[in-house]
């Protein structure tokens, strides 16, 4: 049985009312939308509450789902679209609040990431994708981190192949070159 | 095409096979290119490297429990939202009645009345309506709609009295009622009311 067919069985039975597929579903996505949040805000607690915000729009909109895409890439779509707009809320707060830029503060929350190394390659990686625009950033976690394709960014994004290989390129770029200074 | 496009392309695999294999030589030649490529190859280590890091399970099976208190909490948020709504627009509507009410009735008028009922003792509130019914005793229905000559027709027939003999005896209809005991009365009237007199 390939993943399609289980999450159409999931979806169906969640939907003739059985809650445990639900949360079946919710355990086989949950640490991707997580990851993908993570990585688009940097910083635990706005992931989080990304990842509320997705099983929410789930749980009420599954009967609307209509499979002409894969689940993978509707669940995606959600959580790319929150967490851009979820980042423009937060600019537009700072903004009216007069605030000084936040600092990337993972303290409270070492437990939540396993393993002293790991933890402390993704605090590096993360500073440097929270230096790229919204947008770069988003076409470069989705390439790298998420390992999808252009036709499935196109398919989540609604941008062209060729916009999304110009800003990959540049996001690439600049990444590179930043982790050049931070050598040095 | 410039290095940096060229290395993602390579590393991206979307050279075609030629330029493939003339980077592949320029890798072998060029120290700069040779350099930058091992960047690129670098930071491409170090994602995979942050690739690797995982959740703690702790952390990812609070998730749904997390998500259940929070969803049935805001489904009673709404549904109290909901209530408040409809309660708030019962009391708009009925304050609005009071309102237009109070616009468009005599209120001085309806107080004043009540005022002089809820003022009256009991013994005054009797006598108001004795003298109420009293007027309507006051209402003098043969004098009213039937004139003497109708009268002293319907005592001529019924009582078979010549117009002569009531004059001369000077006979008045409250006379008659007058002179009658109780079950001549009762007669009369059972008689009158089996007749049709009109």
């Amino acid at each position: 049985m390939n993943v399609k067919t289980d999450d159409f069985e999931l979806i169906k039975d969640f939907l003739s009312g059985n809650e445990q597929s639900f949360n079946l579903l919710v355990r086989k996505y949950h640490e991707r939308i997580y990851w993908h949040a993570r990585r688009m805000l940097g910083d635990h607690d706005d992931a989080h509450e990304i990842v509320q915000q997705v099983l929410i729009v789930m749980y009420n909109k599954l009967n609307t789902f209509n499979f002409n895409s894969s689940l993978y890439t509707w669940i995606y779509k959600i959580t790319s679209s929150r967490s851009l707009n979820f980042l423009k809320n937060k600019k537009l707060k700072k903004l009216l609040s007069f605030s000084s830029e936040e600092s990337i503060n993972n303290i409270d929350y070492e437990n939540i990431i396993e393993g002293i190394e790991a933890r402390e390659e993704f605090y590096k990686m993360e500073k440097l994708l929270m230096k790229l625009p919204d947008k770069q950033r988003e076409i470069f976690v989705m390439r790298n981190f998420d390992d999808l394709s252009y036709a499935e960014i196109s398919t989540i994004t609604g941008k062209s192949i060729g916009t999304l290989k110009a800003n990959y390129f540049h996001a690439f770029k600049k990444i590179k070159e930043q982790m050049g200074k931070d050598a040095n | 095409m410039q290095t940096d496009e060229r290395i993602i392309k390579y590393i991206e695999d979307e050279l075609t096979a030629d330029e493939r294999i003339s980077f592949e030589c320029d890798l072998k030649t060029s120290i700069l290119l040779r350099d930058e490529y091992q960047q690129y190859l670098n930071l491409r280590k170090n994602i995979d490297l942050s690739k690797e890091a995982k959740l703690s399970q702790d952390y990812l099976d609070s998730i749904v429990p997390e998500f259940r208190n929070k969803f049935h909490k805001s489904k009673s948020r709404v549904l109290r939202r909901n209530f408040g709504y409809a309660f708030g627009t019962m009391l708009i509507f009925i304050f609005s009645v009071v309102i237009l009410k109070s616009v468009f009735t005599d209120d001085n008028e309806m107080n004043t009345i009540q005022e002089f009922a809820e003022s009256l003792n009991e013994a005054e509130k009797i006598e108001l309506l004795e003298n109420m019914n009293g007027d309507l005793d006051e209402y003098d229905l043969f004098a009213d709609n039937y004139s003497g000559t109708e009268i002293s027709d319907l005592l001529s027939q019924e009582l078979e009295i010549s117009y002569n003999v009531v004059d001369a005896y000077d006979i008045s209809y409250t006379d008659l009622v007058e002179e009658l005991n109780p079950e001549e009365a009762e007669k009369i009237y059972n008689e009158i009311l089996n007749k049709r007199i009109f």
